[in-house]
């Protein structure tokens, strides 16, 4: 496998009895590559993301994640391997302040250990001190506003602003690879803008990371996406740099209907 | 925020609780009694209801913990000596801190993880038993049978905890449900436990040889033994609440709270809720087992009446009538639910109907408990633009 391959999933079958919501689809991604994955509702976008994720376990094909095979892993396994995603509708700790979602973003890199809180509780208290600074200067890309209120509970927060929070959390766990599920929907095109030149900016500070991004809007995905894989029916459809897929006529007529795209 | 206004509000409502709560238990009047329950639930209606007090009462108890622990300590400390005539009293007072070991412990579970259990009693049991048995059976002192009945009681919330890792909200309280009836029965039937007799005679603890248990006159006054116990039992109380406190602004409480408020999220965060899980069933039993432990070596006696399903019911109803997540307001919930149908033993009959009530309206009114859980707060290095 070639070196700079972050992520292979090779002819991913997810069979829900007797529908295929991913039929043999194969993507992968280079490190630092920004991916658009785009297509109709219910194409399989979402099922790709969970199946990549270890929500799903593939009904067949394997799942490459640098170079091992992650196929079937539990959730755990997969985003302590470095794979972190967010939800199309944001799955935040609700009742739990913004501050405190930010810092169970980074779990993964505290070994956390009930022993420790009471021998060692100066050392908790210090550590939560550097992680919050830590969590709170993500959060001020995003948003100055919510960084500035880290105790406010999520649940009080705007569905855009649940959205920040979300992507912040996911970065926060310092990931390989960020799976993006709809980021921008419910945003005007000012926050949208506003919000991908932040994950753009993320991404180059966080040096090595790949990005898969599903999303309707096509402003988003012809700004940010390097590449773009289309799927329809659970089947990828096209692949390609955003100018060739627009071209595509099966594209077309997937998301405009036949006698639209023939028009 | 003006520092300056929250404190005497705080402490007001403090001493003025302490007060009504003693002249509640004091007087030998049942109008009297009736009318000072009327007069806190009004009173605390009240409060509520005018949130710029509320906030200010709020704002005290964020701001000047320090001093309003010792208030409360002191308090607590001079309790017994109001009751020297009334031993009884003191006797209540002393079960009611044991419940707040054992509800403490529960907390974690059903407050902080949202893993209902209904076992608390049982395990409450199984620490009790575990203590009688070492004593009386084997004839070891009350410092190795504490410690192995916390233990015992640890290692059986630890192994109940595992059936329950694939199971959810009411399934696992099914699982608990089961788990305290098993245990119940296991005790009441096997003979090496004294079956449905129980076992008496469970000795008072020493201390370094010395019985320090024994009922003292100086002078004209006479100290009921119960006071000093109730000093013992105040202290592993205050030794349990400091760790729930530590533990409660630890790592592994936010891992609690996120498998609260959503698993499918956590998992994604790698959080292990298996270990999670099993870590909150094996804490919590361990104060059900330290209880437990106190209980008998106070009451004397055990029989698995102290261990019955009710009694699980009952420490579920203390968490969520003082509050879920807050280590306060469970002991408030505790200490109310034992004392308050203390006074109102006439209406003995109606007990289990008058927790069902609580719960109800509680449930309705006010789900998130007397006093509800708090944004935890973090020293951040910022400073004052990011505090508040």
């Amino acid at each position: 496998m070639e070196n700079n391959r972050l992520l292979s999933a090779e002819n991913i079958i997810m069979s829900f009895g007797g529908l295929k919501a991913l039929n043999d689809v194969s993507i992968s991604l280079k490190d630092n590559e920004i991916l658009g994955l785009i297509g109709p509702n219910g194409s399989g976008k979402t099922t790709f993301f969970n199946v990549v994720t270890g929500i799903y376990a593939p009904t067949e094909g394997n799942i490459f994640f640098l170079d091992s095979d992650i196929a079937g892993s539990s959730p755990q396994d997969v985003a302590r391997r470095g794979v972190l995603r967010t939800f199309q509708t944001s799955r935040l700790w609700l009742e739990l302040s913004i501050l405190d979602n930010l810092l169970l973003g980074m779990w993964m890199r505290e070994k956390p250990n009930s022993l420790t809180a009471i021998l060692r509780y100066r050392k908790v208290k210090e550590d939560f001190r550097v992680k919050a600074a830590e969590a709170l200067e993500y959060m001020a890309v995003f948003s100055e506003e919510l960084a500035g209120s880290p105790y406010r509970q999520v649940k009080e927060l705007a569905l855009v602003d649940r959205r920040r929070v979300e992507i912040c959390r996911a970065l926060l766990a310092r990931p390989r690879l960020l799976l993006l599920d709809e980021p921008a929907a419910g945003m005007d095109p000012s926050e949208t803008r506003e919000l991908m030149r932040d994950i753009r900016k993320m991404q180059e500070k966080a040096k090595s990371l790949g990005v898969i991004i599903i999303e309707h809007d096509m402003d988003v995905i012809s700004d940010i996406a390097e590449r773009v894989v289309v799927f329809n029916f659970g089947r990828k459809i096209a692949e390609g740099t955003f100018g060739e897929i627009r071209k595509n006529k099966e594209v077309r007529e997937a998301y405009l209907g036949k006698e639209y795209a023939d028009a | 925020m003006n520092k300056k206004n929250g404190f005497l509000p705080a402490l007001i409502t403090i001493v003025v609780s302490y007060v009504l709560l003693m002249l509640f238990m004091g007087v030998d009047n049942l109008i009297i009694s009736g009318a000072i329950i009327v007069f806190l639930v009004g009173g605390g209606f009240f409060i509520y209801r005018k949130k710029s007090l509320l906030d200010c009462i709020v704002a005290g108890f964020r701001d000047y913990k320090g001093s309003l622990l010792i208030t409360a300590v002191v308090l607590s400390v001079l309790l017994p000596l109001f009751f020297l005539k009334n031993h009884y009293i003191i006797h209540i007072f002393t079960l009611a801190l044991i419940y707040v070991i054992a509800s403490v412990g529960l907390n974690i579970q059903v407050g902080s993880a949202n893993m209902t259990n209904f076992s608390q009693g049982a395990f409450f049991g199984i620490g009790a038993y575990t203590s009688a048995l070492m004593t009386v059976k084997l004839g070891l002192s009350f410092w190795i049978a504490f410690p192995s009945a916390v233990l015992v009681a640890g290692i059986f919330g630890f192994l109940m905890g595992l059936p329950t890792l694939k199971t959810r909200e009411f399934h696992l309280s099914l699982v608990t449900i089961a788990f305290a009836y098993v245990a119940y029965l296991l005790i009441l039937n096997m003979r090496w436990t004294g079956g449905a007799d129980g076992i008496a005679g469970v000795p008072k603890p020493t201390i370094f040889g010395l019985s320090i248990f024994k009922t003292v006159r100086l002078g004209g006054l006479r100290i009921p033994w119960t006071t000093f116990y109730y000093y013992f039992t105040l202290l592993f109380v205050g030794i349990g609440i400091y760790f729930a406190w530590k533990l409660h602004n630890s790592w592994i409480a936010l891992g609690w709270n996120a498998i609260r408020e959503d698993e499918i999220s956590s998992k994604c965060y790698g959080l292990d809720l298996n270990k999670i899980k099993l870590s909150a069933f094996f804490i919590g039993s361990l104060y059900a087992g330290a209880a437990g432990s106190l209980y008998v070596h106070f009451v004397g006696f055990i029989s698995t009446e102290s261990m019955a399903f009710s009694v699980g019911l009952l420490m579920v109803c203390m968490v969520i009538l003082g509050g879920m997540d807050n280590i306060l307001g469970v002991i408030l919930g505790t200490v109310l639910l034992i004392v308050i149908p203390e006074k109102f033993r006439a209406f003995q009959d109606f007990r289990l109907l008058f927790y069902g009530i609580i719960l109800i309206l509680m449930l309705i009114f006010r789900p998130q408990g007397l006093i509800p859980k708090k944004v935890r707060r973090y020293s951040l290095s910022t400073g004052g633009d990011h505090g508040k």
